[in-house]
């Protein structure tokens, strides 16, 4: 009498795995032919003949769509892991206080890796405060409780609303310069996200836009940023859906963030999103 | 060609046991065709089962049969099985079934194994050779 414990894919099923995900899931954790069929029809009620098509199916679907499920879903995990980290350490600061002098506490993000430092200086110009921060090597930037919460705050309200409730961004896209590679989204009011042809996602805070209209001298390096990177097999498969779509690349990439259900949702009613500012959220 | 040379040729893993009573699962392809299945040895009986061909091209399906059934076929003879049963398990291709019935499979419902779940039946086209 075989035994088999499939506890941990009908934990998956409770998230809402489709029957082709826990099969792919299931070769991943290396299950042999049989186990996987046994799991199929064991945790999803399938017929033999069901099942094989699943297995069928399944195999039909690029890997890469997975893959990139998967991606998309750290992706936002990573960046909200990093919100959520900045709100922890309350390192960011950056303000004109009473007295009319800058004031910073910067951070920097990138590829997971985080690092805080701070400083309570004031300064009495946002170029004196920015230039202190470049002259210091400070390869992070700065950014404001209240972009943070911002950013949260769509974040949460996409995670809990449905497809047609999304928000999306609808400001002016512009300065996408193709020689450059980058699309960015700047706004006097909105927290900026861009993608790059590489496939490096970057939210920009809102201190590199003042820093642009203040005209001060704050290279991409310094400005306050997280940054995602897609790997190459990911951007050549994204670069011919956009081809595709007739878009450009970035462009359809934001909108596959903004608009595609991250994989494996936890509850298939809080399909976590990524989005950017609208002027319709509430 | 060896018992293990076969079984290598339907890309049945190293590590498995091929004896009487186990059963082992291939997978191999050709072309755009991945063939899973299973084979079985019961003393003098052997069953092979071929469980999917999944192609993108039509065309690919027939050569990664007849492997399986050429295979199929050396193996009974070098562990001296005299009957083979062939199975064709919820063959899906149409293109396949046109192989299948052509090789003179018939229709019948098979007890579906615990390995795959025991549950019922399952429609199988089937044929049954005599080795000796």
């Amino acid at each position: 009498m075989i035994q088999d414990n499939f506890s941990h894919f009908e934990l998956l099923k409770t998230q809402g795995y489709s029957p082709e995900q826990a099969y792919l899931e299931a070769e991943q954790q290396g299950l042999d032919f049989f186990a996987q069929i046994r799991m199929l029809r064991a945790v999803y009620h399938l017929s033999l003949p069901e099942a094989k098509e699943v297995m069928m199916v399944a195999h039909h679907q690029p890997q890469a769509s997975v893959q990139k499920a998967d991606i998309l879903k750290q992706h936002y995990q990573n960046l909200l892991e990093t919100l959520e980290l900045v709100e922890q350490n309350k390192t960011w600061e950056f303000s004109q206080d009473e007295a009319s002098q800058w004031y910073w506490k910067s951070y920097s993000a990138a590829k997971g890796n985080f690092k805080t430092t701070t400083s309570t200086t004031r300064y009495a110009s946002l170029d004196e405060c920015l230039a202190n921060a470049t002259a210091n090597g400070y390869d992070g930037g700065i950014v404001t409780e209240a972009e943070v919460q911002q950013v949260k705050q769509l974040f949460r309200h996409n995670q809990h609303g449905s497809p047609d409730e999304v928000v999306y961004e609808d400001g002016d896209w512009h300065n996408y310069d193709p020689d450059d590679g980058n699309f960015e989204k700047v706004d006097e009011d909105s927290n900026v996200f861009e993608i790059d042809r590489e496939g490096t996602l970057t939210y920009w805070g809102k201190s590199w836009q003042l820093a642009n209209q203040e005209e001060a001298e704050l290279t991409t390096s310094d400005a306050n940023r997280i940054t995602l990177d897609f790997p190459p097999n990911l951007v050549k498969e994204l670069s011919v859906e956009a081809t595709q779509e007739g878009l450009s690349f970035p462009d359809y990439v934001l909108r596959v963030l903004v608009t595609r259900p991250i994989a494996t949702p936890r509850h298939r009613s809080e399909s976590p999103f990524i989005s950017v500012k609208s002027a319709q959220s509430p | 060609m060896t018992k293990s040379e076969i079984l290598k040729s339907l890309g049945v893993e190293d590590t498995a046991t091929f004896d009487t009573g186990n059963s082992v699962w291939y997978s191999y392809q050709i072309r755009s065709a991945k063939v899973i299945g299973y084979i079985q040895s019961q003393g003098i009986y052997l069953t092979a089962s071929i469980f999917s061909i999944n192609s993108q091209n039509p065309q690919d399906g027939g050569p990664a049969f007849r492997r399986f059934y050429k295979a199929s076929q050396k193996l009974a003879t070098v562990i001296n099985a005299t009957k083979l049963e062939i199975l064709a398990i919820a063959i899906i291709n149409e293109d396949i079934l046109e192989h299948v019935i052509d090789l003179g499979f018939t229709a019948k419902q098979v007890v579906i194994p615990e390995e795959l779940g025991n549950n019922g039946t399952v429609e199988c086209y089937s044929k049954i050779i005599d080795m000796r």
